[in-house]
C-alpha cells in the first residue's frame, strides 16, 4: 500500500488483519450474524473464535453454527451445498453421541442416506436411532430406486411393503393393500407412511372423517404430513383455516393440481380480476378463453357464470356491457339491458334516468308476456311500476335535494330537478291497475299522500287497500287517525273499532279505542246529546285503565255540569280527584292536572262563572307546589291543545302559568322518560327556549341518551324565526347519532337516525368541506356545556 | 347454490300448490335437528318462491345476484372426482431443492 498500488477487493479481504478483534468482540458479531441471519459470516467468525480460544465453549458454539448454516442452505433447496457444510462440520474434534445425531439427522433431512447410516452405526442410544431413521425413511422414498439401494435389507422390505401398498390403493385394490400394510409395525420407520396410505384410502372412498383422523397422527414436519396436507386442506375445515394465508394458496394450488378440474386456475384466476373493479374487460377476456371448456365440461354453471358477471357490470362501466353481450350473448331475462342500467342509475342516484330505462324494460316485459308463466308478466310490470313509483316519490324526498337554506347562504337560484314522467302518482295507479292486489303499492301510495300532505287522497287509497286486504290493521288505524284529524270523531271511531277487531288485547289499540270513544263523548257533549255522550265516555272507560280513567271521569264530571245533572258530577270530579293507588301502567295524572283539565273543559264547554272560579283556585293551589308528574301531565295537555288547534279563552294565560310553573319545577329529579316527554311536550307547544333548557338538563343528567342532544337541536331547527346556531346545532345533532348508533336496533331508535340523517344532509346538502370544516360536520364532536345563549322564560 | 328452484329440484313454471308440496316433502327429509344447513337452505329457498308476488320479486330483483365465482369454484370442486394418484405424482407435489 505504500507503493500507492491500487489494491483490489479480493487482495483486501485477504490483507484484512484477522486478529483484529477481541474475542468478546467477535462473540458479539457472531451473535449478531446469527441472530440476523448472516450464517456464513457467523461460521467464518467462529471460526476466528475458536482458532484463537480452542477452549470447548468456542467448540459448541462453531458446532452450532456449522449446523445452522447447513439448516439455512437446506432450506434454500442447497442441499449439497448443506451437505459439504455438515462433511466439514463431521471433522470437528468431537465424538459425542450428540453430536453425531445432529450431524445424522441433518444429513438424512438432505437426502444423504449412506453418510447417514455411517453415521448411525456409531450411535447406541435406540431412541436417537429410531429418530434418524424416519428421517432416513423418508429421504429414500423420495429417492426411489436410489434411495432402496441405499438402505439396509431390513428396512428395504419396508419400503417394498410401502411402494407395493401405494400402487394397490392407486389400482383400486384397497383390500390388498390393507393386507400389505399389515406388515409394517408399530416400531418401523415407515408407520407414518402407513398413516399416510390409510388416509389416503379412506379419502378416496369419501370418508372423510376417517382420513382427517389418520393424517391427525402425523409429525407435521416429516414428509408423509406434507403430501397429505393438500387432501386435508380440501377436506378438513379446521386445518385449513389454521393455515397461513401462503401455505392455503399454495396447498389449493397443490389439490387444484392433484384432484381439481383443469378450469379451476382460470377461475381462480377470474376471481382475482373481479376482486378490483377496473378489471372487468380483463375478466371477460378470460371469460372467453375459459367458455368453450366450461360448456363442454359443466354447461349448467355456464348460466350461472353469466349471472355472476351480470350483476358485477353494475359495479363497472356502461362499455362493459358491449363485452359481456360478446362473451355470453344477452341474457334471455334482460336481452337489451334496460333492467341492469335502471338499476345502475338508481345505484348512481340518478333516478330519472333510472325511470326511463324502467319504462323501457316495462315495455319489454309487455312485449314479450309468454317468457313469464300464468300471469306472472302482469306482476312483473306491477312491480316495476311501484319501483318507478318510489323512486319519484323518493325524489321528493328533502334529502335527495339541496336544501333552500343553503342556497339562500350562497345565494344561487335553486334550479328545480324536472319532474318525473309519469309522476309518482300515476306510475302507483298503473301498477294497481296491472296487480290490484299487490300490497306493497297500496301502501307505497298511502304514504306518497301522506308525506305530500293530501289527506283526502290518502283517505282513498286506505280505504282501496281496504277492499283487497280488510284485515291490515295499520291501515284500519290510519284511517282512524285521518278521520280524528279532520273531526269526524264517528269515523275514527269506526275504523279504530274494526282494527281493535282484528287484535282484540291490543294494548296501544284498546288506548286509542277509548281515545276515540271520548273524544266522540266530547263532540257530543258540546252538541247537548248527553246520553250518547254518557255511554261513549263508559265505554272510554271500560277500555282504559289506569291513570287515563282519570282523564276521562274529568271530562265526563264537565259533561254532567253542562247537563245539569251537579250531584253526579261532583261525585265523578271526586272520583277523578281521589286517588286510589291505582295501578298506573301510564304515566299518573296529578292532582293539579285534573283541576288544569277540569277548568279547560268549564271554559271550552262555557260552563257557570262560579266553576270557573272554583277549578281557577283548584289550579293556583296546585300550581304552588311544583312536582314532576304535573310539569309532564301539564305540558302533555297543552301540547295537545296547541297541536289539535284548540283554543279558548285564558289559553295563553294558562300556557305562561304552565311554563312558569315548570320553571320552578326545573331542579327537581325528573326520570329520564319524564325528562323525555317534557322535552317532546315543549317542542309540540312550540315552547323551544324552555325545550332547550331541559333537553340540555337531560343532556347532563343522562349523557348516554341520544334523545336530549337530538330534541335540542330539534328546538333550533323547529324555531323557524331565529338563525340557526350551526355551530351549536350539528355537534348536537352529531353526537345524537352516534349515541343512537350505539344503541340496539329499535323503530324510534331508527327513526331518530333517520330525521338526524334527514337534517345534517338539509343543513349541509353537498357535503362542502368548508361548511364541515366550519360547523363541525365531519371529526370528533366537541362536548360543550350547552348553555343556551337566549334563556327567554 | 343460489337458483330457488334449483334448491327445491322444481320447474321454473311450478305453481304455489306444487311449491308448497315440494317443500313440506324436503322438510320432512331434512329436518332442521339432523341438517340445520340443508333445512336453512331449503327455507330460504321457499321464502323466495312461496306466493305469486314472492316469485316474481325474486325472477325481477333477485335472480342470480348472489351468485359469486367463488361459489361456482366451489362446485367444479365438489364435483371433480376424487381420482387417485400414484405415488410419483403425489411427490411431484413437493417443492424441487
Amino acid at each position: 500500500m505504500a507503493t500507492g498500488e491500487p489494491v483490489s477487493k479480493k487482495q483486501k479481504h485477504k490483507q484484512r488483519p484477522t486478529s483484529t478483534y477481541s474475542p468478546e468482540d467477535l462473540r458479539q458479531r457472531i451473535d449478531r450474524a446469527r441472530h440476523e441471519g448472516r450464517f456464513q459470516q457467523a461460521l467464518e467468525l467462529t471460526k476466528q473464535l475458536h482458532k484463537h480460544e480452542p477452549t470447548p465453549a468456542n467448540l459448541e458454539l462453531l458446532k452450532e453454527v456449522y449446523l445452522g448454516r447447513a439448516r439455512q442452505l437446506r432450506s434454500q433447496g442447497k442441499t449439497c451445498d448443506a451437505l459439504t457444510v455438515l462433511e466439514v462440520a463431521s471433522h470437528l474434534p468431537d465424538a459425542s453421541e450428540a453430536w453425531l445425531e445432529h450431524l445424522a439427522q441433518e444429513m438424512a433431512l438432505c437426502g444423504e442416506i449412506r453418510r447417514t447410516l455411517i453415521l448411525l452405526d456409531k450411535l447406541s442410544e435406540p431412541a436417537s436411532v429410531q429418530r434418524i431413521l424416519v428421517q432416513v425413511a423418508d429421504a429414500a422414498m423420495q429417492q426411489e430406486a436410489a434411495g432402496r439401494a441405499a438402505l439396509p435389507p431390513a428396512l428395504q422390505a419396508d419400503l417394498d411393503r410401502i411402494l407395493l401398498a401405494f400402487a394397490q390403493v392407486e389400482a383400486g385394490q384397497d383390500e390388498a393393500a390393507r393386507e400389505t400394510l399389515q406388515g409394517i409395525g408399530l416400531r418401523s420407520p415407515f408407520l407414518e407412511w402407513k398413516l399416510l396410505l390409510r388416509g389416503l384410502q379412506a379419502y378416496w372412498q369419501n370418508d372423510d372423517e376417517r382420513a382427517i383422523e389418520n393424517w391427525q397422527r402425523l409429525t407435521p414436519e416429516r414428509l408423509p404430513a406434507r403430501l397429505a396436507a393438500p387432501f386435508r386442506f380440501r377436506i378438513d375445515a379446521a386445518f385449513r383455516a389454521a393455515q397461513p394465508p401462503a401455505t392455503q394458496a399454495m396447498l389449493q394450488k397443490q389439490i387444484d393440481c392433484l384432484q381439481g378440474s383443469p378450469l379451476l386456475p382460470q377461475l381462480r384466476n377470474l376471481q382475482a380480476l373481479l376482486a378490483h373493479k377496473d378489471k372487468m374487460a380483463a375478466a371477460l377476456r378470460q371469460v372467453e378463453t375459459l367458455l368453450p371448456t366450461l360448456r363442454q365440461q359443466m354447461p349448467q354453471l355456464v348460466p350461472r357464470l353469466a349471472a355472476c358477471f351480470y350483476w358485477q357490470i353494475l359495479e363497472s362501466t356502461p362499455e362493459d356491457i358491449l363485452r359481456y353481450r360478446r362473451v355470453f350473448g344477452s341474457p334471455p331475462d334482460d336481452p337489451n339491458f334496460y333492467r341492469l342500467q335502471a338499476i345502475g342509475y338508481e345505484k348512481a342516484g340518478e333516478l330519472h334516468v333510472a325511470h326511463h330505462y324502467w319504462q323501457q324494460y316495462e315495455q319489454e316485459i309487455a312485449a314479450h308476456p309468454q317468457e313469464w308463466p300464468g300471469d306472472q308478466a302482469a306482476h312483473a310490470r306491477a312491480f316495476i311500476w311501484q319501483r318507478m313509483g318510489q323512486n319519484a316519490a323518493a325524489a321528493l324526498d328533502p334529502r335527495r335535494q339541496p336544501s333552500r337554506r343553503l342556497f339562500d347562504l350562497l345565494g344561487f337560484e335553486e334550479e328545480k330537478p324536472p319532474p318525473f314522467n309519469p309522476p309518482a302518482e300515476k306510475c302507483f295507479e298503473k301498477s294497481l291497475e296491472l296487480a290490484p292486489d299487490l300490497l306493497e303499492t297500496h301502501e307505497a301510495l298511502l304514504r306518497y299522500y301522506l308525506a305530500t300532505d293530501q289527506p283526502a287522497k290518502a283517505e282513498k287509497a286506505a280505504q282501496q287497500l281496504l277492499q283487497h286486504f280488510p284485515h291490515h290493521v295499520a291501515t284500519l288505524e290510519l284511517l282512524s287517525d285521518l278521520c280524528r284529524k279532520r273531526g269526524d270523531y264517528a269515523a275514527a271511531l269506526g275504523w279504530i273499532e274494526q282494527a281493535l277487531k282484528e287484535n282484540a288485547l291490543d294494548r296501544r289499540l284498546r288506548r286509542k279505542t277509548s281515545d276515540a270513544h271520548l273524544l266522540l263523548a266530547r263532540a257530543y257533549v258540546e252538541s247537548d246529546h248527553f246520553e250518547e255522550a254518557r255511554r261513549h265516555f263508559q265505554t272510554a272507560l271500560d277500555l282504559s285503565s289506569g291513570s287515563d280513567n282519570r282523564m276521562i271521569l274529568a271530562h265526563w264530571a264537565a259533561c254532567e255540569f253542562k247537563a245539569g245533572a251537579a250531584a253526579r258530577a261532583e261525585e265523578l270530579v271526586q272520583q277523578a280527584q281521589a286517588n286510589p293507588g291505582e295501578p298506573t301502567d301510564g304515566p299518573p295524572v296529578p292532582p293539579v292536572g285534573v283541576s288544569y283539565l277540569l277548568l279547560t273543559e268549564v271554559l271550552r264547554l262555557k260552563l257557570d262563572r262560579a266553576l270557573k272560579k272554583r277549578f281557577q283556585e283548584d289550579l293556583k293551589r296546585g300550581l304552588a307546589t311544583p312536582n314532576q308528574d304535573g310539569a309532564v301531565f301539564l305540558t302533555r295537555i297543552l301540547a295537545g291543545l296547541h297541536q289539535g288547534g284548540v283554543t279558548y279563552f285564558g289559553k295563553k294565560s294558562h300556557t305562561q302559568k304552565v311554563l312558569s310553573y315548570i320553571h320552578q319545577a326545573r331542579d327537581l329529579d325528573f326520570r329520564e322518560t319524564q325528562l323525555e316527554e317534557l322535552c317532546r311536550n315543549l317542542l309540540d307547544m312550540e315552547a323551544y327556549p324552555q325545550a332547550r333548557r331541559f333537553a340540555n338538563i337531560g343532556e347532563q343528567r343522562y349523557p348516554e341518551n341520544p334523545v336530549f342532544p337530538y330534541l335540542y337541536a330539534l328546538a333550533w331547527i323547529q324555531q323557524r324565526n331565529r338563525n340557526l346556531p350551526m355551530w351549536d346545532v350539528v355537534p348536537r345533532l352529531k353526537r345524537a347519532r352516534s349515541l343512537a348508533q350505539a344503541q340496539p336496533p329499535n323503530e324510534c331508535r331508527d327513526h331518530m337516525l333517520e330525521d338526524i340523517d334527514k337534517h345534517l344532509h338539509e343543513l349541509n346538502p353537498f357535503a362542502l368541506d368548508f361548511l364541515s370544516r366550519m360547523f363541525g360536520f365531519d371529526g370528533d364532536d366537541e362536548d360543550d356545556d350547552g348553555d343556551d345563549a337566549d334563556d327567554d322564560w | 347454490m343460489d337458483d330457488p328452484h334449483v334448491v327445491l329440484d322444481l320447474a321454473a313454471d311450478a305453481d304455489d300448490e306444487a311449491i308448497r308440496r315440494r317443500y313440506l316433502e324436503l322438510v320432512r327429509q331434512f329436518a332442521p335437528e339432523h341438517h340445520p344447513e340443508k333445512f336453512a337452505a331449503i327455507r330460504a329457498a321457499y321464502e323466495r318462491l312461496r306466493d305469486r308476488n314472492a316469485r316474481v320479486r325474486y325472477r325481477l330483483l333477485e335472480a342470480g345476484r348472489k351468485e359469486t365465482i367463488e361459489s361456482i369454484v366451489e362446485e367444479i370442486t365438489c364435483r371433480s372426482s376424487r381420482r387417485r394418484v400414484s405415488l410419483k405424482t403425489l411427490l411431484s407435489i413437493l417443492p424441487k431443492p
